[in-house]
């Protein structure tokens, strides 16, 4: 068993990793890799990924790597079958916040929809002069691509735990806790062969809980979605919280995930 | 799609007061290894920094050093400088970091490997003891660590603060290391 903790996705990765072959180093480092990666091509912070040269194209093509490509795909379909109520086009409102750095965009809206975003082979354009942003499932995205990695590496099990999204493979109970509104943590018992990913919604933004969720309706609570896989839980936690706690999780069960509220 | 997710629930216990845990990852060795793995040696060479020095870091970084000494192996490959190997303290709101971070000699950074992770109450931040840790730490003095952190979902921590380290290191190493 080897774990290893490197600083990326603007949070701390934790990868975990056992495998027989005794391999688990090069394995963990090309989990790692992958998460390099991910980070650098759809961080909205850094000004050369693929997501910043699509926000400052002017609504022109952007010739885009392959994983930019499909992570917008994803985050297209989960939009289109929420309802809208996960957005990638929210980057414009959390500038505004003083959330996400303004790299000299010039005019743009705060958010529009996710049919804005128009893919066509490995290019990707935008329709209105909205901000892109994936931090709503790029974490989660990265922590799928990681854990593919540990498998073909041919790890027996292992986990990857970027800030709270975890995604767990093989024979291993991982155990997990979540941390409800309060700050406490709530041992919910072990997961296995699944990803959990989970967002605090608070009344305000503050410097100490820099995440925020936009959404006109959205309640307060902490978010929990176990799913099959990470992206999937990372993007159904900002679905959640915008719906009515009596059908949130209906919906969610129908989008793929099984939620907690603590 | 429905998915029946594969786990397993164990009684809940709600914790009223956090206690603390920690994980070692690497010592100081492991980790210059892992960041310059080229490298055939690596030769100490402390920074001892005066009190003027240490201002004049926090002046250009706009990040305090904390340290008068800080811990820093020259890589060496055949007899030839190929970088630095730095070790550093985070202390967060919650959280002590201590990572070792790789500089190539232009300047870049090679590498980050976070060593030990220690996650803590919030009160226990304010007692000076918890700073007193980081005082004069060495690679032949790790500070033992009993618990592993528990994985808890919901607590993205930022890493902000190690990022503000690593922007010190670059300074430091701009001032005070030998360049290309």
């Amino acid at each position: 068993m080897l774990k290893r903790m490197r600083p990326f996705l603007g949070t701390y990765v934790e990868i975990g990793a056992h495998c027989t072959l005794g391999n688990e180093n090069d394995a963990v480092n090309a989990a790692f890799k992958e998460i390099q990666e991910i980070h650098n091509i759809m961080s909205f912070h850094q000004v050369e990924s693929d997501i910043s040269r699509i926000n400052l194209a002017n609504g022109n093509w952007v010739t885009i790597n392959k994983k930019t490509k499909n992570c917008l795909k994803l985050a297209k379909t989960i939009s289109c079958a929420s309802d809208g109520l996960f957005n990638p086009t929210i980057g414009g409102e959390l500038v505004k916040y003083g959330i996400l750095p303004n790299h000299d965009f010039g005019d743009f809206i705060n958010s529009s929809d996710a049919k804005d975003i128009e893919i066509k082979g490995d290019q990707a354009r935008l329709l209105r002069p909205v901000l892109i942003c994936l931090d709503g499932i790029a974490k989660g995205f990265a922590v799928d691509y990681a854990t593919k990695k540990l498998k073909e590496f041919a790890c027996e099990y292992g986990w990857i735990n970027a800030g709270g999204d975890i995604r767990v493979f093989g024979d291993y109970a991982f155990p997990v806790s979540i941390r409800n509104e309060a700050g406490e943590n709530i041992e919910i018992g072990g997961i296995q062969n699944s990803a959990i990913a989970t967002s605090v919604v608070r009344e305000n933004h503050t410097p100490n809980f820099p995440s925020w969720i936009i959404g006109k309706n959205k309640r307060q609570g902490s978010f929990s979605v176990i799913a099959a896989s990470a992206w999937r839980a990372d993007a159904l936690t900002k679905i959640a919280c915008n719906y009515e706690k009596c059908i949130a999780s209906e919906k969610i069960a129908q989008l793929g995930g099984h939620l907690i509220e603590v | 799609m429905r998915f029946n997710p594969n786990w397993l629930i164990a009684p809940a216990a709600m914790a009223a007061i956090s206690p603390a845990y920690a994980t070692e990852y690497l010592n100081a060795e492991q980790a210059a290894k892992s960041i310059f793995p080229e490298a055939d040696k690596f030769s100490y060479a402390p920074v001892a920094l005066s009190k003027e020095q240490m201002k004049e870091i926090q002046k250009r970084s706009g990040i305090m050093q904390r340290w008068s000494k800080q811990d820093v192996w020259r890589a060496e490959k055949n007899g030839k400088l190929i970088g630095y190997f730095i070790t550093d303290n985070v202390i967060g709101k919650h959280e002590f970091i201590t990572y070792g971070t790789g500089l190539s000699l232009d300047g870049h950074v090679r590498g980050i490997e976070i060593m030990t992770y220690k996650e803590t109450r919030g009160d226990e931040v304010r007692q000076s003891s918890w700073r007193n840790i980081f005082k004069g730490k060495t690679l032949n003095d790790p500070f033992k660590l009993n618990k592993d952190i528990p994985n808890i979902s919901g607590a993205t921590l930022s890493c902000k603060n190690i990022m503000n380290g690593v922007k010190r290191l670059l300074v430091l190493q701009d001032m005070f290391l030998q360049k290309v």
